[in-house]
């Protein structure tokens, strides 16, 4: 991808609020395009990426706004949903089908286990409809597997939450020690509640635009957005069955796409925003993303290499286990971050010269994102 | 249980038409690739990777735990009563997720690699799932 830039971001911070979705979507989708410099009567098409909100959803949030009379398309993935937001948006750029696009994800969970996650009605009421617990099947998998321990599980936690103190959009701002993480509630063994994310509301923006139209303005581009959906030996929830014997891994594909498509490897990255659904989902992302052998994951964890200051930081802004999950706007919610990371913007959680950054989403239905972003 | 589709999930394994007892063994209806071989539970018209139609097939009744945990607290529309065990139950080249019943121990208990059987689970007078009743010895 060799012609679209982000020239502005903008974000909701992620937490519980007493107002509605439109107005969480409003804050953000305003704000993108401040730092964009942009008006919306200069804005070709909107996407809009929600998961549980009502009909016309984006119409009613950018409603808010203006009535542009540009096409304003929904888009819903779960999980993955702004992913795929934004997969269309840098195709429409890309092409020239769009010479700018606002790009939105909002958000307003309820709290609690996520219902209607992709379940078959024998699976709810036979109580397989239960999230937490396929992240525990995969975590349990994970220890059985290499010598990632539960202590590594809460370590990621840990390190996620101090990342979050330095991040004014968290829902979580306090650190958390390794003990307390294994102390907190049992959720589905072995995960504490500590180690997984809290659905939760927020709304994240991007303004994208082509390399004409950037103007000087503060851009950085975006090289590659890879989106992949389930294959037939990929295996995530809420499947009701996987092969038996060797699996494909969709992180793993997506992140090949987008490495050849931005011309990078692994070892070309600065700072990482993965899906850390649970702490084992971010360990599983080591390995997908390319940046650590299968079998090594705990061990870059405890090198300290993925904390801030070190020397591959992994969410930075603290991740979905501090800044909670508003499923449709946790994608461009990474995008927010890491456009600051680049742009030298994030203050004490800044990722000194930070110049090439990966993003990775995740969802139910096996929609896997990974975007990379450079400063040119 | 309330259908997504009219395909069965499971049939008794004395191949009696009436509905199964608590307990009694089941083979789940699972299909299989008559190209590639691939098998998938449950059925499907076509296979995932060569999207051939597919052939039913019954799953082995027996097999092994390959992964499993706890539920502690109850997920939404779930007629099962909390705590209760669930896993991935090994049946030839498919594992299959499903409640773990029988000797299965106290939430969070290691069932890897016990035994276990494809059982009816009677929740309640409408509602009958299969699940994988657990033995207390690891196969060697």
């Amino acid at each position: 991808m060799r012609d679209v830039v982000i020239t502005g971001v903008g974000i909701h911070p992620f937490g519980r609020f007493p107002h509605g979705y439109r107005e969480l979507g409003a804050h953000a989708a305003a704000e993108a395009l401040a730092d964009a410099g942009t008006t919306l009567g200069e804005v070709d098409a909107i996407l809009v990426a929600n998961v549980g909100a009502e009909m016309a959803k984006g119409q009613n949030v950018i409603g808010r706004l203006g009535r542009p009379g540009v096409p304003i398309v929904n888009v819903e993935a779960a999980c993955g949903s702004s992913g795929s937001a934004l997969f269309l948006a840098a195709q429409m750029i890309e092409t020239g089908a769009a010479g700018t696009v606002l790009c939105l994800g909002v958000e307003k969970q309820p709290k609690g286990f996520i219902a209607a996650s992709g379940y078959e009605a024998w699976q709810i009421e036979g109580g397989l409809g239960a999230n937490p617990a396929y992240f525990a099947l995969m975590a349990q998998e994970l220890i059985e597997g290499t010598d990632a321990t539960v202590e590594d599980l809460a370590l990621v936690s840990s390190k996620n939450h101090a990342h979050a103190v330095h991040n004014p959009n968290a829902m979580y701002r306090k650190e958390v020690a390794v003990e307390e993480v294994l102390a907190s509630r049992m959720v589905c063994p072995p995960l504490t509640l500590l180690m997984l994310c809290a659905p939760n509301e927020g709304a994240a923006a991007a303004v994208l635009t082509s390399r004409a139209r950037a103007d000087g303005r503060d851009a950085v581009a975006l090289r590659a957005v890879s989106l992949v959906s389930g294959g037939p030996d990929d295996w995530f929830t809420p499947a009701a069955s996987m092969p038996a014997g060797e699996r494909t891994d969709l992180t793993t594909r997506a992140a090949e796409g987008a490495y050849a498509e931005a011309g990078i490897t692994p070892e070309d990255i600065d700072v990482v925003e993965c899906q850390d659904t649970d702490s084992a989902s971010e360990l599983l992302a080591y390995r997908g993303l390319g940046l650590a052998e299968a079998g090594d994951e705990a061990a870059l964890l405890r090198s300290g290499d993925t904390r801030l200051g070190g020397r591959l930081p992994v969410n930075p802004s603290g991740g979905l286990l501090s800044k909670g999950e508003p499923l449709g706007a946790s994608g461009l919610g990474q995008v927010h971050e890491l456009v600051q990371q680049l742009r030298g913007r994030s203050g004490p959680r800044q990722v000194e010269g930070a110049r090439t950054a990966v993003g990775h989403v995740m969802g139910a239905g096996l929609n896997t994102c990974v975007v990379a972003l450079t400063r040119d | 249980m309330t259908p997504d589709t009219t395909r069965r999930l499971f049939v008794r394994e004395d191949g009696e038409a009436g509905p199964p007892a608590h307990g009694d063994r089941l083979r789940l209806v699972g299909s299989s690739c008559p190209a590639c071989g691939r098998v998938a539970f449950p059925a499907v018209d076509a296979c995932a990777a060569c999207f051939t139609p597919a052939a039913e097939v019954l799953l082995p009744a027996e097999g092994t735990v390959a992964l499993n945990t706890s539920v502690l607290h109850p997920p939404p529309g779930a007629l099962v009563p909390v705590p209760y065990h669930l896993g991935f139950v090994a049946l030839g080249e498919r594992s299959v997720t499903g409640l773990l019943v029988g000797a299965v121990g106290e939430p969070g208990a290691g069932l890897i690699g016990r035994p276990a059987t494809t059982v009816a689970h009677v929740i309640d007078d409408e509602h009958t799932t299969y699940a994988f009743a657990v033995g207390p010895e690891a196969r060697a």
